[in-house]
């Protein structure tokens, strides 16, 4: 018997029987290797039901066995455990005879296949593993090291990045840059066959593990595929030529009050692909991130890429409950308990949000509640399951947070001694952030209606203690002679006069954890920060809008127009050169002194404005489509810019962002992705300045007299 | 997910609209203190909802009057200040 | 509309309105609420419960009782509407079941899946029916495919109130 030593890239269902595994050897080999596992889902219910789907399972080749497995609702359950080691053909069986028996319920039917892997061997995805070969098939694995580690060895990973020359959106492009290692070139798209050959060329010569695309999804792949049966050249871009690219359509859909759109994918086989232009979150954490991702819910890097935070949590809890022989439902069948109109008032809550005090304020420090929900859900035991219940074993849900968050408070706090300029810390970074996005999701899928395990009454549970511990935290800080400007669900604004540094609130937080039993940090002291007002009546404190400038000039915003998606790149800088003519202030009277040079500032901008040298770039608008295009009253203008994108035969699917810029005559607006070159001139620049004004008001409004009581009190 | 009870903002903003006729009668000047009225309210949404009543209303009437028992406390201070700069 | 003089026992009544009636549907349940016990399953996100407790303000000082008179339980997908209907146990108190069918709209259900879990809700409101009058509220389907729903709800009710909605007409203002 053969052994290697490596790491373990891929795992997915072999054609017939088993799984293939690819390995990235300690001597640079990519392995193909098989292994034999077996899956297994259950039915419970009417036992006549029963009896008659074993009847119609005897000859389909599964294994089928009367048993009782748990419940984490129901308890033990009578089941018909269904063996089968075609895991490929598990959805094809499972269809069938849920047709045939809707009523019966069923168990551990989509489980993600690399859950199932990883709870059959303990061997996670991107970990480094030891394995005991009978030629292609594994005998035996060992994993060398754990998900949970915060420095794991780093993959030598071979990425090949492509990119066409042009959105291919906007105009036909011509050619592809292909980048590897430090090298990168171009290949001319025409003639056809000539590029075919030479991309296939170099697929086969530089082998990668990963090919990181923009608009692969929606352009490069689909296009190889025509160009191949154009040109007669067979290319497969999986490493495992036996498989075909996996392509799933483009999709709209409603959730979280909104409209999300998500493009079409192409998912390779003994190699990744990633599209830049359509991973979720692949802008904040990159591939570091992705990969820590798929490190810890067991999800491949592919799908983590692409998928919300939210499948990665599913995937952990899924995992938790396989390891502790807890079946996982297919349909979540647990639904709320009954509550009086009192009852459902009560506990019908979100976080603590207070209304801060209006103005600017020097010398404030912030503190936050560490990761506050998941480390509630950990300490309280709060689990769909143990929610109102004294002295339950501990939880599935808290159960699978644990080392998260562990892991997530451990990477912080070496983040925290960490020297900026040390290699490791980006990548670092990228893992924590990467770890934070799962943690903030699991409170939200405690409630989700589709939470396989979720239960309404968890969630509320959470929200109760969440606002309890703040209400705490606010004691505690008043009783020290604090006062707190301002709390917003795990974060609180307090100040003290004479206390200017991070030092000086030391003894607060101490208290406060003692108190609370939730870790706290200073995220800083600012030596002055904004609250602001509704613009619809400055008497009124709005919660979530602020900017400040810490100690060391640096500058936080929250709400302004500087965060908001909608807001064109040119309005940002200017109200950012704001915010650092500003940061230069160090009193309220400094600050009232800088005022004159921001209208400087801003009159300077507009003057560039209307001279015309401001890039068209800097001035697109983007906004979602709610809805489709003739469900529109009065076309909104991203509405009017997808109309002139459809009359030349693009289509925006609700939920998908239109760029535009606001021109002056016909409708207002030129969508950006026409490609036309704007008429000089046309560009609405009293729109744009009045966008602009609008921005510096959200700024300037501390400069505003306050209210008598804020003043005199 | 989960929330499905309006939040106590939106429901003040309901009371407040239903009381768009009696707002609408009041002279001008009398309609910026009305206003007042329901911005000091929101000062305390906090409390608002923690209070957990049955009628919010009820609570939002108390903020209002939280509020102006602060401005008659601070008048008081100032004139206090006065009277005694004045001898 | 009134829907109180009709409410029987063993009587199965279906309103039907945009909205799902949800303003008459509020009155119904304060009306029931100051009279006794009443359980509501929410299916659509119909529940006010700030409205209830306003309109018993209107008639009582005593809030406190009746409201907590009123029992509520929300379904989010027609399998917890499911769920809930198969856990609710006959009772001699009116059940109110607001917007009853708008989980089955859901597009990621295949029909003839919400056919079935809907075959079954109604099952099981036949069961409560022998013990109380039942109320269904419903809204005009999200998706034309799935009409069908609506009339499948429709057939097994005793009555059927249908509410339009008065398109807004130009009056003059009057002069005295």
């Amino acid at each position: 018997m053969d052994e290697a030593k490596g790491w373990l890239l891929d795992v997915y269902a072999d054609q017939d029987v088993g799984i293939v595994l690819w390995l990235l050897t300690d001597d640079d080999q990519r392995l193909r290797l098989r292994m034999d596992i077996a899956a297994t889902f259950y039915a419970a219910g009417d036992f006549v039901l029963l009896r008659q789907a074993w009847i119609y399972l005897k000859d389909k080749d599964v294994k089928l066995e009367r048993t009782t497995r748990h419940d984490l609702f129901l308890g033990e359950r009578d089941v018909l455990a269904v063996t089968t080691s075609n895991l490929s053909n598990l959805p094809k069986l499972f269809t069938g005879l849920s047709r045939q028996f809707p009523a019966l319920d069923y168990y551990d039917v989509d489980i993600p296949l690399s859950l199932r892997f990883i709870a059959h061997t303990n061997m996670h995805l991107l970990g480094r593993c030891q394995v005991m070969l009978d030629g292609e098939w594994v005998k035996a694995i060992e994993p060398l090291d754990s998900p949970w580690e915060f420095d794991p060895a780093p993959i030598p990973l071979r990425i090949l990045t492509l990119s066409p020359d042009i959105n291919p959106s906007i105009r036909k492009p011509i050619s592809l840059r292909v980048q590897y290692k430090q090298k990168e070139y171009s290949l001319q798209l025409e003639p056809t066959r000539t590029f075919m050959i030479g991309l296939k060329a170099d697929l086969k010569r530089l082998d990668p593990d990963l090919i990181l695309t923009d608009y692969g999804d929606t352009w490069l792949f689909p296009q190889l595929k025509m160009w191949s049966e154009q040109s007669g050249i067979d290319l497969n871009p999986n490493r495992d030529q036996n498989k075909e690219i996996l392509t799933r359509r483009a999709d709209s859909y409603f959730a979280y009050g909104q409209v999300i759109y998500r493009g079409a994918q192409a998912h390779l086989f003994g190699r990744w692909h990633i599209d830049r232009h359509n991973a979720m979150s692949f802008g904040e954490y990159g591939l570091e991130g992705a990969m820590e991702q798929a490190r810890v819910t067991g999800l491949g890097v592919q799908e983590m890429a692409r998928k919300s935070p939210g499948a990665g949590i599913t995937a952990m809890q899924m995992f938790t409950a396989l390891r502790n022989n807890v079946m996982v439902p297919v349909q979540k069948q647990q639904v709320e308990g009954t509550k009086t109109l009192a009852e459902l008032i009560r506990a019908d809550h979100g976080g603590l949000i207070y209304q801060p005090i209006i103005g600017l304020h020097t010398n404030v420090a912030q503190i936050d509640f560490s990761s506050m929900y998941p480390a509630i859900m950990v300490k309280h035991n709060i689990s769909p399951e143990t929610v109102g219940k004294e002295n339950a074993p501990e939880g599935l849900v808290p159960r699978t947070l644990r080392p998260l968050l562990e892991k997530r408070l451990g990477l912080k706090n070496i983040l925290s001694v960490l020297d900026p300029r040390d290699c490791r810390a980006d990548i670092l970074k990228a893992r924590a952030a990467a770890l934070k996005w799962l943690l903030v999701v699991c409170f939200g899928y405690l409630g989700y209606k589709n939470a396989r395990f979720g239960k309404i009454e968890s969630h509320e549970a959470v929200t109760a203690t969440s606002r309890e511990l703040m209400l705490l935290a606010k004691e505690v800080a008043e009783d020290m002679g604090f006062t707190v400007l301002h709390m917003y669900v795990d974060c609180l604004f307090v100040q003290q006069e004479g206390f200017r540094w991070p030092s000086d609130f030391t003894p607060l937080m101490e208290t406060i954890v003692d108190k609370t039993g939730i870790p706290i940090a200073m995220e800083g002291v600012f030596k002055w920060v904004a609250f602001l007002s509704s613009k619809r009546d400055a008497r009124v404190p709005v919660p979530n809008q602020y900017f400040g400038a810490f100690q060391d000039g640096s500058i936080k915003y929250r709400g302004i127009e500087l965060r908001r998606r909608d807001t064109t790149l040119w309005v940002r800088k200017i109200q950012l050169g704001v915010l650092e003519i500003l940061a230069s202030a160090d009193t309220p009277q400094e600050w009232a002194e800088c005022v004159p040079d921001v209208h400087a500032f801003v009159e300077h901008a507009k003057h560039k404005l209307k001279a015309g040298r401001v890039p068209h770039e800097e001035l697109i608008v983007r906004q979602k489509l709610s809805r489709a295009l003739d469900g529109y009253k009065s076309p909104s203008p991203a509405a009017r810019a997808a109309l002139q994108l459809q009359a030349i035969g693009r289509e925006i699917a609700p939920g998908q962002s239109v760029q535009f810029l606001f021109t002056r005559g016909g409708s207002g607006v030129q969508a950006w992705e026409l490609g036309e070159a704007l008429v000089p001139g046309s560009v609405d620049t009293k729109r744009y300045c009045a966008l602009l004004d609008r921005a510096i008001r959200t700024v300037l409004d501390p400069c505003k007299p306050l209210c008598i009581s804020e003043r005199l009190l | 997910m989960g929330r499905t009870v309006i939040t106590i903002t939106q429901q003040l903003n309901e009371t407040e609209s239903m009381l768009s006729c009696f707002r609408r009668t009041l002279r001008r000047s009398d309609q910026y203190i009305f206003d007042g009225l329901f911005a000091s309210a929101r000062r305390h949404i906090a409390a608002i909802g923690q209070a957990e009543s049955l009628l919010p209303f009820e609570s939002a009437m108390l903020a209002m009057l939280l509020e102006q028992s602060k401005e008659i406390a601070v008048l008081q201070q100032k004139l206090e200040e006065l009277m005694a700069k004045n001898g | 509309m009134n829907i109180l003089p009709v409410l029987k026992t063993g009587k199965l009544i279906v309103v039907y309105a945009p909205g799902a009636a949800c303003q008459e549907s509020m009155t119904l349940i304060a009306e029931l609420g100051l009279r006794g016990a009443v359980t509501i399953m929410d299916g659509g996100n119909r529940y006010r419960p700030y409205q209830v407790t306003m309109m018993l303000r209107r008639k009582t000082v005593d809030v406190t009782t009746a409201a907590n008179r009123l029992f509520s339980r929300r379904a989010f997908t027609c399998y917890e509407m499911n769920t809930l209907l198969w856990s609710t146990p006959p009772l001699s108190q009116p059940y109110v079941i607001l917007d009853m069918l708008n989980t089955f709209y859901d597009d990621h259900i295949p029909v003839n899946e919400s056919c079935r879990l809907l075959k079954s809700c109604l099952s099981q409101i036949n069961r409560l029916q022998l013990s109380a009058p039942v109320v269904i509220t419903l809204a005009p389907p999200l998706v034309e495919e799935r009409a069908f729903l609506v009339e499948q709800v429709c057939e097994r009710a005793d009555q059927v109130l249908t509410l339009e909605v008065s398109s807004p007409q130009i009056t003059q203002p009057a002069l005295f």
